[in-house]
């Protein structure tokens, strides 16, 4: 473990909600509502499931090696070489999850706030933002998570109370009008997005009462659950199921309509506060991710070394590869969705099944 | 120490970077025009249509009257805050956005925006660019109303606000305010209108802005603003035109079709639940419309009733009210069976109204008051069947409305004067 | 590259001129243990000799009175002499507790005198000592004792007769309460001792001494409650203060910044008080304290934000009074740290968030003011700063002045010269006021000092700037530990219980337990179930009973 830091099972389950729902809250509803039109709010419950067994196999294979980190005991399963290249895969797979976050956080930026500023500008304040918090270590990420937890759950929760008046509970209706497909499709979406559990490999090491680690699972699938399902439901209440289809970021939007008395206006600042606090955590926490995976790799022993690299790259693939908008929503709604469960699911199971067959490491 | 070196290096090349990318986004206030209504029009110019945008802005430079000294003058000076309006073409809306930077030393600044004033002709020709831009433009707030003028919206922007500083401030609070007050037009935002164009059964309806010369010369209100100073209102009697919100225009699809007037917009709001106060006028025994009710808490319910293929709605209006005028010997409210009487004639009244709305909707072809989506809704396997030609069957559709008003107070006196 | 190696020669001189500075003076005594120590530094049974290599180490200091005398009656009679420095003598007790006892003595004992003797049977001040060495005595002199040395005897008694110098005991200067005790630290180290004493009469209150400075020789107290300190925490302290080898100290300010954590940071890690009730209360919570000698200021180990900004009298007023001004001081914390930075963000890049009504009023104040908004902020910050400055300063009778000044010339008139606009004026004051209401000297300071990277990051990225610069703050500030216990702790790492006496007070009889990470060796604090209840059955009888 390259990462000295000791993390509560309680600063875990926060860090997981907000390493999922810090950029599903604006970027996720679109996408599903898209697919799932107004019976969107379900595609919160299906994908629970499948973040269950992400996590369960996680879990599995994570007892087994209890002091290392996904990275550091893949050579040990599958043999040096092998494992060193699927570590090096894990690396280039957070490398390319923070730059799509990167991507994520300076476009919103972009379109929404500051549309002059050049997005590799915003991508390097953000970024040093997060790599300063890598630098500190994962102890120092999960208390200023525990900061910006009451600032989002406060946020989430005066926007839902100020748009409470304007729901229109016909927008629900009819429930279920062209069947059940449309909802599980659009759970398929969802479920790449809370397959993000599989950070547990990455973080059960620092966790320091392994046997607490199912509660922060559990709690943590089913807090974003509901966190998601309320907004999605309160974006339909509010816009119907066929606006927010051409809204980008519906969430938004719905802040920005918010007027209580012709006063509480112009509250859009709550969803600027909250993404940015939120993004510079969840890269923080996957930035450390891909820091330890990559010196796990390269054989470091300090992995600080990694991040400017690290940053460099992300910003590149970001500009390079998501340099407009249709190619990141082509990316999160085409491809992330057969993506997502690969590295999350079924390559860790893959890698469990290989060490319950060969015996390695302890009891799980 | 070279750690320290390195540290301190890297920090300053971050505070270089932060010092020179001081300019990328910075909109200093005094290169701003703050504009406070849009309105859209297309004119023909050389053969080709284009769009005409008239932006009513806000002139700050005009607000401390051209005092110098700003110590002195801050308190006593009234702010009079004033418009003009600026109109520039372009081929598209954003085309024209631009091209006031032409004419202009200043960046026109939307976020302020309360009113669209659309023009005759663009309501005619379709409104779906204008929801477009008003939705897709980051700045301008979704809250902002949606009104369909007289005329040429240009025109319409130019005239004078009574009460308020500017035009679209007295609109917007008059819209926003009438659901309570009188309930005979419609406050329509961006979004809702956007929802209104998008929603399946459902078609939009918007406030109808008119200006006009008011007849009332020398009165305090309705003269020019000069005059309020004393200085000289007797030469200058106004010919300044003035806005007012009579009814309600209704749409098919993007495009205008007709006008409801202020009775039937009231009976249009009633059915769609969104009268909220108003007053209704009843001839209670001698001949003329001698009583008023003011009602409120109006409640509505929208039944859709399926017999043998055939869709007719129910429309179930409940609400209480007060009596609160009537002329001398009409009716006596400490009497149950004038009460009564009066109660009957109201909803009589009531369905009438909405009645004559329904009728001239379905006359003109189009269904602001969203009854096929209420169809949708509730029955989704009759409206599969006939989605696509809900437009032929609403003019023929049954509507039933009843009306349940009880009078619950009188004012403060209870029985009409008996004059001697 | 030479620059480079410029650098490095240049460091290396540095080191050389530290190491100079942090010597040992050559010719100073040597230490005990040293060799030859012992022949050449203890006293002999020659008074004339002591009493000579006593003066040659004072040197030519005048106020070194030595007076010899003889004590006993008849042929029996011993030479005797008395040195001490003059100024620190309190001569009163000299005269009794001293030299009219020497003058008593009617028979000496057969045996010869002993300094045991002397201390039983002639000597009545209390504080007497033995010493054999030089270097001790000297010291002791030094510190305001007479040292007695007696013909034939090796060993020398020394009588702690310093006179009290300095001010009484008076109220605190840099932390006002209303409400709550007076008293203050002064620059008596025993005074202050005296002050902690007298609000923890236990047993289990230690006091343990240390020493800075080669020349100083200051005294430092540590005091802590035995069995309740968190442990390790002495251990550490002690580590840290014995590593300082520095020629003095004059105020605990210095020492501060030599153990304390992050030597970077910008923020106080250790808390300094000058108020013995805060003091005390920290060392019932399990932490330890350092009273220095000469310093009204005391330091608490471990600092915490938390405490930083927590007032003494939010414990002495009404829960729901302190809760409601602790609300309000975490408002002005923000206002002091991003209220400038805000403004400009603001009416630089996020005009939309103003009301339609207050732009217009913005717009056409600032109509005419020539600077950018960071400038007009810069502009009007500096002269803030200065103006506080220099009213710190200046003698009080200045200080009035001094704010019609500021208020004047620089509000009033700097808005109707257009300089500045009058918001900006209202913003840069609120400001001023808010970061006042910050209870302690250091953190208000750091505010100061971090406000204005945060206006610059405002003047380039707007909000999002602002943000940024935030997480970056707060990521330090977690990142921060004073001497093991997160600076920011109890709200990150959150440890829920402890909320109670963080952004809010509970009632003190809702504080059970001590905080979580401090006072865990003894975690509970009071009997539960304190509330003020109204009396039982058996009580109201017990009352009717007492009226009848």
């Amino acid at each position: 473990m390259l990462d000295q830091g000791r993390i509560s099972s309680v600063q875990l389950f926060l860090l997981l909600v907000i390493a999922e729902a810090a950029t599903a809250f604006l970027y996720a509803p679109s996408d599903v509502i898209k697919m799932a039109g107004r019976d969107s709010w379900l595609t919160s419950v299906i994908p629970t499931i499948s973040g269950l067994v992400v996590a369960v196999v996680c879990i599995a294979l994570a007892k087994r090696f209890p002091q290392q980190v996904f990275t550091e005991y893949l050579p040990q399963i599958l043999g040096k070489i092998p494992g060193k290249i699927l570590a090096g895969v894990y690396t280039a797979v957070f490398i390319h999850l923070s730059s799509v976050i990167m991507n994520q956080s300076s476009a919103f930026i972009h379109v929404a706030f500051l549309r002059e500023t050049p997005l590799v500008a915003l991508e390097i304040i953000i970024g040093l933002a997060s790599i300063y918090g890598v630098y500190l270590g994962i102890e120092v990420i999960a208390r200023q998570n525990e900061l910006v937890w009451p600032v989002w759950v406060l946020s989430i929760f005066i926007i839902i109370l100020l748009v409470a008046e304007s729901i229109n509970p016909d927008n629900f209706r009819p429930f279920l009008e062209k069947g059940i497909m449309p909802v599980i499709k659009g759970s398929a979406l969802f479920s790449s997005f809370r397959g993000e559990v599989f950070l547990l490999l990455m973080l059960y090491p620092y966790l320091n009462k392994k046997e607490d680690v199912y509660k922060s699972a559990v709690y943590h699938l089913l807090t974003t659950a509901v966190l998601l399902g309320i907004i999605t439901a309160a974006i339909i209440g509010v816009f119907g199921e066929l606006i927010p289809v051409y809204m980008v970021f519906p969430i938004y939007n719905l802040a920005r309509y918010i007027s209580l008395a012709r006063f509480v206006e112009r509250i859009q600042i709550l969803i600027v506060v909250m993404w940015m606090f939120g993004v510079i955590v969840k890269l923080a926490v996957f930035y450390h991710s891909a820091a330890i995976a990559a010196a796990n790799t390269l054989g470091l022993k300090n992995y600080r070394l990694t991040l400017l690299p690290i940053l460099a790259g992300t910003i590149i693939i970001s500009r390079l590869f998501y340099g407009d908008h249709l190619s990141l929503t082509h990316f999160l709604s085409h491809i992330f969705p057969y993506y997502g469960p690969v590295v999350e699911l079924v390559i860790p199971a893959l890698v469990l099944l290989i060490a319950v067959i060969l015996k390695k490491g302890g009891k799980s | 120490m070279i750690m320290l070196l390195r540290k301190i290096f890297f920090s300053l090349l971050v505070i270089i970077l932060l010092f020179t990318s001081g300019c990328w986004n910075r909109r200093e206030m005094d290169t701003l025009t703050v504009n406070s209504a849009l309105g859209f029009d297309l004119i023909e110019t050389n053969g080709e249509t284009k769009i005409l945008l008239s932006v009513l802005t806000i002139k700050p430079s005009q607000a401390i009257g051209g005092a110098g000294d700003m110590a002195g003058g801050g308190a006593g000076q009234q702010q009079s805050v004033t418009g003009q309006v600026i109109s520039i073409t372009g081929d598209t809306v954003e085309d024209a956005v631009r091209n006031w930077n032409q004419c202009s030393s200043r960046q026109l600044f939307m976020a302020h925006t309360v009113l669209f004033v659309i023009g005759e002709s663009v309501a005619k020709e379709g409104i779906g660019w204008v929801i477009d831009f008003g939705t897709r433009n980051r700045d301008i707030p979704e809250r902002a109303l949606v009104v369909v003028c007289e005329g040429t919206a240009r025109d319409a922007l130019q005239a004078q606000p009574e009460f308020e500083p500017l035009l679209s401030t007295e609109v917007y609070n008059i819209l926003n305010q009438n659901r309570y007050f009188t309930s005979k037009s419609k406050a329509t935002d961006i979004i809702e209108t956007m929802y209104d164009l998008l929603t399946p059964g459902r078609d939009v309806s918007l406030a109808f802005l008119k200006t006009f010369v008011p007849p009332e010369k020398g009165s305090s209100v309705r003269q020019t603003p000069q005059s309020i100073d004393g200085k000289d209102s007797e030469g200058e009697q106004p010919d300044h035109k003035v806005p007012t919100v009579a009814g309600a225009v209704v749409f098919r699809g993007e495009k205008a079709v007709g006008r409801l007037n202020e009775a039937e917009t009231q009976g249009m709001l009633f059915i769609m639940g969104e009268a909220q106060g108003g007053i209704i006028s009843v001839a209670f025994d001698s001949t003329g419309k001698n009583t008023s009710f003011l009602f409120r808490d109006v409640n509505t319910k929208v039944k859709t009733v399926i017999e043998k293929n055939e869709i007719s709605f129910q429309v179930e209006i409940k609400g209480t009210g007060e009596l609160i005028s009537a002329a001398p010997g009409t009716i006596d409210i400490t009497n149950r069976s004038d009460i009564q009487k009066m109660e009957h004639m109201i909803n009589k009244e009531v369905v009438y109204r909405c009645r004559k709305a329904v009728n001239k909707a379905q006359e003109l072809g189009s269904d602001p008051f969203g009854f096929g989506d209420k169809l949708h809704r509730t029955h989704p396997d009759v409206w599969k069947k006939i989605e696509n030609h809900w437009g032929e069957i609403f003019p023929h559709v049954k509507v039933n409305i009843t009306a349940d008003f009880s009078v619950e107070h009188s004012g403060l006196i209870d029985k009409s004067l008996h004059i001697r | 590259m030479e620059s480079w190696e410029n650098m490095i020669s240049f460091l290396r001189w540095l080191g050389k001129l530290l190491k100079h500075m942090t010597a040992e003076p050559t010719g100073a005594l040597l230490k005990p243990g040293d060799p030859g120590y012992q022949e050449a530094h203890t006293l002999t049974t020659n008074l004339d000799k002591n009493i000579k290599i006593i003066t040659e180490i004072f040197g030519l200091s005048d106020d070194l009175m030595v007076r010899g005398m003889k004590i006993g009656r008849g042929k029996k009679q011993v030479r005797v002499a008395v040195i001490y420095l003059d100024p620190l003598i309190n001569h009163t007790r000299l005269q009794q507790g001293l030299m009219h006892c020497l003058q008593t003595i009617d028979h000496l004992p057969s045996m010869g005198v002993t300094t045991e003797w002397l201390i039983n049977n002639a000597l009545s001040d209390g504080r007497v000592i033995e010493k054999k060495s030089f270097v001790e005595i000297t010291d002791e002199i030094n510190r305001g004792a007479a040292c007695l040395l007696i013909e034939g005897l090796d060993q020398a008694l020394l009588i702690r007769l310093a006179e009290k110098i300095g001010r009484a005991v008076e109220g605190p200067v840099t932390e006002n309460v209303s409400k709550g005790a007076h008293d203050a630290f002064n620059e008596d180290v025993r005074t202050n001792i005296a002050l902690l004493r007298k609000r923890l009469h236990t047993t289990r209150l230690a006091v343990e001494n240390l020493q800075i400075g080669e020349l100083t020789k200051t005294e430092v107290k540590l005091v802590y409650l035995k069995g309740y300190v968190i442990e390790g925490l002495v251990d550490e302290i002690k580590s840290r203060v014995r590593r300082i080898r520095i020629d003095g100290i004059v105020d605990s300010g210095q020492v501060e910044e030599l153990i304390q954590d992050s030597a970077f940071s910008l923020f106080s890690l250790l808390d300094s008080t000058e108020r013995p009730d805060k003091l005390a209360a920290n060392l019932l919570e399990g932490k330890a304290g350092l009273l220095f000698d000469n310093t009204p200021i005391a330091i608490i180990i471990p600092g915490t934000l938390i405490n930083q900004i927590q007032s003494p009298e939010d414990y002495y007023q009404r829960y729901w009074f302190s809760s409601w001004i602790r609300v309000l001081r975490w408002l002005a914390l923000l206002t002091a740290l991003l209220g400038p930075s805000l403004w400009i963000a603001i009416i630089t890049f996020h005009q939309e968030l103003l009301p339609t009504e207050l732009l217009m009023t913005i717009l056409v104040t600032r109509e005419g003011v020539p600077f950018p908004g960071l400038v007009e902020a810069l502009i009007m910050e500096l002269s803030l700063e200065v103006l506080r400055e220099a009213g710190l300063r200046l003698p009080q009778t200045f200080g009035q002045t001094i704010s019609i000044v500021g208020a004047v010339v620089l509000g009033q008139a700097a808005v109707s010269a257009g300089l500045a606009s009058p918001g900006m004026v209202i913003v840069v004051a609120l400001t001023a006021i808010a970061s006042f209401v910050i209870p302690t000297q250091p953190l208000s300071n750091t505010i100061r000092i971090l406000r204005f990277p945060f206006m610059l990051l405002a003047a380039s990225f707007g909000l999002i700037g602002i943000i940024v610069g935030f997480s970056i703050l707060t990521y330090h500030l977690c990142s921060l530990r004073s001497y093991g216990i997160p600076f920011l702790s109890p709200l990150a790492p959150l440890s829920f219980g402890d909320l109670k006496d963080t952004l809010i007070r509970a009632p003190i009889w809702k504080m059970l337990f001590r905080p979580r990470l401090i006072g865990y060796r003894e975690p509970q604090r009071q009997n539960p179930d304190q509330r003020p209840h109204p009396p039982s059955r058996k009580g109201k009888k017990f009352i009717r009973r007492r009226k009848q």
